[in-house]
């Protein structure tokens, strides 16, 4: 089954956070500039096989796992996830969803992916995601948006794509 | 040369250190450091320089079957030269993508049959784009030659004119035929006289719009094959318009190989801008990857040409001409309409925030290629890095630009520490058959397959 995307803006907080995370690298003498800096040395999210990172919905109503395939989220190659979304009072997988879209931002940047993300409904588990493709290193933000009957919320997983 | 490795990897593990978490390389002027490394590298660094280097080969393109076809790239090379495939008949591809200025023109906005409204951009190692053309308005090579062919700024002719041209040219329909088969029935008739369609909000269409317009479908498909495949001939050629490895490459494979010799390939200077490049000043965010371009668009809020706000939608209109053309790889004219790029082309979405954003461009090759950005607005290297040091005249507009973007405060030795690297990215230069046009449109196997020298 699949549903279509819809896209959303992406929340002033998470602009504020993303850019207070940056850290301020590089005060040696011969660098001036302002701004912030990436850290190429930080822990990366290369992940091994199996390995998911997840995030509570707003309302705490779900909580969604992603788990890219081939154990990691590739720099600037296409790739595609398997995406879980779990009652959080029966630790089932969540049922009544009219929709469920996923997208990825960046707010430190203004902008996301230019991309319509297909979701395909596995029977008993839970989507699977094709055609992302995050094109730069920084700071990114999956939304999982999850549709039933006139509500719609929100799960937000945080991600440091690096080099 | 055990003994260079040793102290490289000394070098770099006292780099990850004494960096303490920060991605940049600092001089390296602690004991133990090699002469030829100036710059200390973190772990980090030296896992970001090793994946920008090699440069490997282009990707595939399996929406041109002939792609990679020497005789189809041949007969594309004496195409690229032809000024006959214009309408005014003094106007080829190579007009503005010139050979002798690195396959731009020098000028600040390109000029062929009129004058454009965009800078030419270089064609070295175009076959590493997903997207071509600043705004992404064509999503392959062959898809991206068809139009300038038919633009009345850049080359003003037409496809009928363009057929009529195989038909009549004993030779080059030969070269045709012998790559893409015989020519389709009907053609004749077909290509009696000019014909194409309207263009998007054209004013006042010439006549060969409204004879499009009377042709049979039948017709309008036999010129729209010679059409296509002429512009795969095209774009097999320059899939083969590349580089060979510069001094960063040589750099990187002796930090890969342990052997350290090959650090010498950069200067002391260039060693500085490399970790002023992949640190502080950020240029690797878009920069990135082994062909120093992430492919994709952004809006870097520069000044434009002549001053006032920006007018020019860039990718907001590049997306929705190659989500709706024909000729783009989900087409019926792609020899690959289920692949990749045409799941790609699919999804594609055009949204309000790709308003006034263009390509990044590859920074491998930039020698020769001045003036720089979309419109050809800041004249050599020395203007971009300036304008990225105090980002002075920026364009605010009520549009996405990037909001990362700050003024870095580059002090002189850090511009120039930065020009030494990009010059470290030039490559080896490449077949000299390359950058002017055979003989003849016939393909004689002899002649082997253009690749770099």
């Amino acid at each position: 089954m699949a549903f279509d995307f819809i896209d959303r803006a992406a929340p002033a907080a998470a602009f504020v956070t993303a850019c207070v995370l940056a850290p301020a690298c590089g005060d040696s003498p011969q660098v001036s500039g302002e701004g912030p800096s990436m850290d190429l040395d930080a822990p990366t999210h290369s992940l091994p096989g199996g390995a998911s990172f997840e995030a509570l919905s707003a309302r705490g109503t779900f909580t969604v796992v992603l788990e890219p395939e081939g154990g990691g989220v590739p720099l600037n190659e296409p790739f595609a996830m398997r995406v879980h979304v779990i009652d959080t009072a029966t630790g089932e997988p969540l049922e009544g969803a009219d929709a469920v879209t996923l997208d990825a931002r960046m707010p430190i940047h203004g902008h996301g992916m230019l991309r319509d993300v297909e979701l395909v409904e596995s029977e008993g588990d839970g989507y699977r995601a094709e055609g992302l493709l995050l094109h730069m290193v920084g700071p990114w933000e999956f939304h999982v948006d999850v549709q039933r009957g006139p509500l719609l919320e929100r799960a937000q997983v945080e991600y440091e794509l690096t080099l | 040369m055990s003994g260079a490795r040793t102290i490289l990897t000394a070098a770099v593990l006292t780099g990850a250190a004494a960096a303490g978490g920060c991605w940049q390389g600092s001089p390296a002027a602690d004991v133990g450091a090699p002469s030829s490394l100036a710059v200390e590298l973190s772990e980090g660094m030296r896992r970001a320089l090793l994946r920008h280097s090699p440069l490997p080969p282009p990707p595939p393109d399996p929406t041109n079957r002939h792609a990679d076809d020497p005789a189809a790239a041949h007969l594309g090379r004496f195409l690229f030269f032809d000024e006959r495939l214009s309408g005014n008949g003094r106007v080829s591809c190579a007009t503005c993508h010139d050979a002798r200025h690195e396959f731009t023109d020098g000028l600040t906005l390109a000029e062929g049959v009129g004058t454009g409204r965009r800078h030419t951009p270089s064609l070295w190692n175009v076959a590493h784009h997903r997207w071509l053309t600043w705004d992404g308005r064509a999503d392959s090579l062959w898809m991206q030659a068809l139009d300038p062919l038919e633009d009345p700024i850049e080359m003003g002719g037409n496809r009928a004119d363009v057929a009529r041209l195989v038909l009549e040219d004993d030779e080059l329909r030969g070269a045709y035929e012998s790559v893409f088969g015989a020519l389709p029935g009907g053609l004749e008739e077909a290509a009696s006289s000019p014909a194409r369609p309207a263009r998007r909000g054209e004013e006042d269409p010439p006549a060969s719009v409204a004879r499009w317009a009377s042709l049979e479908p039948a017709q309008r498909a036999a010129l729209d094959e010679v059409f296509v495949n002429l512009a795969k001939a095209i774009a097999a050629y320059q899939r083969t318009l590349l580089r060979g490895d510069a001094p960063f490459d040589r750099f990187v494979e002796s930090l890969r190989s342990g052997d350290g010799d090959g650090l010498a390939a950069l200067s002391p200077d260039a060693q500085r801008g490399m970790a002023l490049f992949f640190g502080r000043a950020n240029c690797v965010l878009c920069h990135s990857g082994p062909n120093f371009s992430d492919g994709e668009f952004h809006n870097n809020a520069l000044p434009t040409l002549h001053g006032g706000e920006p007018v020019d939608a860039g990718r907001y209109d590049g997306a929705g001409v190659v989500k709706a053309s024909p000729f783009n790889a989900a087409g019926r004219h792609s020899d690959a309409p289920d692949g990749e790029a045409a799941a790609a082309i699919r999804s594609l979405r055009r949204s309000s925030e790709a308003w006034g954003e263009f390509r990044t461009p590859s920074l491998r090759n930039l020698e020769g290629r001045a003036p720089f950005m979309h419109q050809g607005q800041l004249q050599d290297l020395a203007a971009v890095l300036e304008f990225y040091s105090d980002m002075a005249g920026t364009t605010v507009r009520g549009h996405h630009q990037e909001q990362f973007l700050q003024p870095l405060r580059l002090h002189e030795r850090e511009k120039a520490d930065l020009r030494a690297f990009l010059s470290a990215l030039n490559g080896a230069p490449a077949a000299p058959e390359l950058l002017e046009p055979p003989t003849s449109p016939r393909f004689a196997p002899s002649e082997g397959r253009l690749r770099p020298r």
